[in-house]
């Protein structure tokens, strides 16, 4: 079971994942980061991924999948709060480089809670 | 194929004197301790679990296999964490093969905890693949690389586990995951 909420915070869109992010989330996960890149020309998206319990490769692939439509759309993305488990996985497999990170605390105060998902685990 | 499958094991009755048997089901999770009828060579530390071949029992398995491990002091953390990824990597390519064939059978998980060292082995009865036809992954900085977004799965096992065997036949396929609480390091202190 994954949930995620959506913040704005002054240009950026915060959305905060939590929960498990294996194969059974990714693809209902995939489905909301490309609705949020699909808000407008100039999303700048941060990835809050701290209650992220867990990421496998289908997770790291969705969050892969996101950057590259992010940069071919000429957005930003950047991931903020990773987990430490997380952060060696991404090491692990050179994605450490890849993905821009960021901090919330050089992000302007929320303005809205916008939206509580939940994201329910999808049959294979 | 590079290795030659085994013969399965003779299948254990699911649930021991100490095991949990939930219902006779396609949901149904058993689980039983060695002692107790685990046929393949069980030592007195062994845990084996069925899981049904859908996603969301693979939290299940994570959880299961993890805390046997945990049960060993030498395993820390972080340790535990790159078991829990192995595993679940391990565990969804075998439901993933189940998927592929249409099969309904469930999916072994076998734990083997013994001084130090743990023993993960999934086995499925999908229709198995060649381990040499893997494509490497490309360079982290050639440009080519955020094309993978699938994949990494059976990297990610040989990356953090000290060991990863794959045994594939048609018939299905049998990963071996072993990991030692001191990496490199068996229980007498020998390099591995």
């Amino acid at each position: 079971m994954v949930s995620s909420d959506v913040r704005h915070r002054g240009h950026w869109t915060v959305v905060s994942v939590h929960g498990d992010i294996d194969v059974g989330a990714a693809p209902r996960l995939r489905s909301e980061l490309i609705e949020l890149l699909s808000a407008s020309d100039q999303v700048r998206l941060v990835i809050d991924l701290q209650g992220a319990d867990f990421v496998d490769s289908f997770g790291l692939g969705v969050l892969i999948g996101a950057l590259k439509r992010a940069r071919l759309a000429g957005q930003e993305l950047a991931l903020t709060r990773i987990p430490p488990a997380l952060s060696r996985t991404l090491t692990l497999v050179g994605l450490d480089r890849v993905f821009p990170t960021i901090e919330l605390t050089d992000l302007d105060p929320p303005t809205d809670v916008h939206v509580a998902v939940d994201i329910d685990t999808a049959a294979l | 194929m590079s290795v030659e499958a085994e013969p399965y094991a003779t299948e254990s009755a699911g649930g021991s004197a100490h095991g949990v048997s939930a219902g006779g089901s396609a949901h149904g999770v058993s689980a039983g301790g060695s002692a107790h009828g685990v046929s393949a060579g069980g030592s007195a530390h062994a845990v084996e679990l069925r899981i049904p071949a859908r996603t969301e029992f693979l939290a299940v398995a994570r959880m299961v296999v993890v805390a046997a491990a945990a049960l060993d002091p030498s395993f820390t953390e972080e340790r535990l964490d790159n078991l829990r990824l192995a595993v679940s990597e391990a565990c969804t390519n075998a439901i993933e093969a189940h998927a592929t064939v249409g099969s309904h059978d469930q999916v072994r998980v076998r734990c083997d905890r013994d001084g130090g060292r743990i023993e993960v082995e999934v086995e499925d009865h999908g229709h198995g693949f060649d381990p040499s036809d893997l494509v490497a992954l490309p360079e982290p900085d050639d440009p080519e690389r955020l094309d993978f977004e699938s994949g990494l799965g059976i990297m990610l096992m040989r990356s953090l586990t000290d060991r990863t065997e794959i045994e594939s036949s048609p018939e299905g396929t049998l990963v071996r995951l072993v990991m030692y609480g001191i990496p490199g390091l068996d229980a007498a202190g020998n390099t591995t």
